[in-house]
């Protein structure tokens, strides 16, 4: 389950950002992704929170403290997936049970 | 008159413009020693390559008369500055601090304000000798309308050359110095831009803010190196001026900057100017559409970089004149 998820990050790379010399398999899953490691930029961060959001529903706020650790690698952005999917689903149980 | 829409003059002009306190009778010390200066330095006026010095060899020339004494007024320019800076940045304040109901019309009087600042600075330090520009001299003409400049940034003056030669420009302004609480309400108040804070999404703010300001009319100046040039090279450029061209579907205008010898760089500080007077230029290339690019700021980042880097390096580089058309 998490390789799926990381490795459904990386075809996301490829593919929002439309690196063309670049395949999946040759990101490293704890690997820097910007500047020394796979040279993104704070466009393709920009590029990369937005296909994220499309994808996985996880929203980024462009204030939040905590950006540069999460889009470190691809290791802690599948975390922050994670932690944002789960705090979404415990607030639609939350307006679920409300509702009902 | 609108500096941005002076036709280029030739370099051989400029060299006798501007300097109407040289003829006057008993001219001063000051003036005396800009004379010097101007006979020594003639090569500045028609500008051959010169080798910027290495910070070994500046530290040779210490005891050349030349460098001593643009070290002295370099170090009276610091203090006129130094003492006179409190009260302007006092005056600019209590304005901007009153509410206004339209910030652009207002961002725009400080920048009039500011731009005819750094002319009358540029002007008294052509005069002192100090350092060759002049702002009503530009090799190439921008464009009306909104538009965004990408440049090369290998002096801290070149900034001020360009805030001296553009109408309603704005800049993005690093972070730390944007949020000095003394020098905030200028830099607001001129409508510029905070730079990115280290956070990898700070660029959505930068875009967006700057999308507006050239919605709004206004032109930005943006060095896509982040910082000043190491000597002899260019730093990567960063997409972010290209991104802002492409969303707002404004032309980018390269600015090619030398300063020869090199001075107030990162490894050339203000206090050791060097023996021979340096000539800031700027050379203004023609407008790119993002158009041509697909709006595709990748793209237009890589040939304008290639361009920018390649004539910015060349020493023997030579700018075609501005066409006919005044393009």
């Amino acid at each position: 389950m998490q390789d799926t998820l990381e490795t459904e990050l990386k075809q996301l790379i490829v593919d929002a950002l439309m690196l063309e010399d670049v395949n999946p398999e040759d990101i490293k899953t704890d690997e820097p992704l910007f500047v020394e490691g796979l040279g993104l930029d704070s466009i393709d961060a920009l590029e990369l929170a937005m296909a994220i959001h499309k994808k996985f529903g996880v929203r980024t706020s462009a204030d939040d403290e905590n950006n540069r650790q999460n889009f470190h690698s691809v290791a802690s952005l599948a975390a922050f997936v994670r932690a944002g999917q789960a705090k979404n689903a415990a607030a639609a149980e939350a307006a679920a049970s409300e509702a009902g | 008159m609108n500096p941005a829409n002076v036709p280029a003059q030739s370099g051989g002009a400029l060299a006798s413009r501007g300097r109407p306190w040289a003829t006057l009778p008993g001219a001063t010390a000051l003036g005396r020693l800009a004379r010097m200066s101007n006979e020594a330095g003639h090569r500045a006026a028609h500008p051959e390559p010169v080798a910027d010095p290495s910070p070994g060899e500046a530290r040779h020339r210490w005891r050349n008369p030349g460098q001593l004494w643009r070290t002295a007024l370099a170090t009276c320019v610091v203090a006129v500055y130094t003492v006179m800076a409190p009260f302007g940045y006092a005056l600019f304040m209590a304005w901007l601090m009153l509410p206004t109901r339209d910030p652009n019309r207002r961002g725009r009087r400080v920048q009039a304000i500011v731009r005819r600042a750094f002319g009358l600075m540029h002007d008294v330090l052509r005069w002192c000798g100090l350092l060759e520009f002049d702002h009503r001299s530009l090799r190439g003409r921008f464009p009306d309308g909104p538009f965004v400049i990408v440049a090369n940034h290998p002096t801290l003056p070149d900034s001020s050359a360009l805030f001296a030669s553009v109408t309603d420009l704005c800049a993005v302004v690093r972070a730390d110095l944007y949020r000095k609480a003394w020098l905030r309400p200028l830099v607001e108040g001129a409508r510029h831009l905070e730079g990115g804070r280290g956070n990898p999404l700070d660029a959505a703010r930068v875009v967006e803010a700057g999308v507006a300001r050239l919605n709004d009319g206004f032109r930005l100046m943006m060095f896509p190196e982040g910082s000043r040039s190491p000597p002899g090279d260019l730093r990567p450029f960063r997409r972010s001026a290209f991104e802002i061209a492409c969303r707002a579907r404004v032309p980018v205008v390269p600015v090619v900057i030398r300063c020869r010898p090199v001075w107030i760089s990162k490894e050339v500080p203000l206090l050791r100017p060097p023996a021979q007077r340096p000539v800031l230029t700027l050379d203004v290339l023609d407008p790119v559409d993002p158009a041509d690019f697909g709006y595709d700021s990748r793209g237009m980042l890589q040939a304008i970089e290639r361009r920018l880097r390649g004539l910015a390096l060349d020493q023997d580089a030579s700018i075609a004149p501005p066409r006919a058309d005044g393009r």
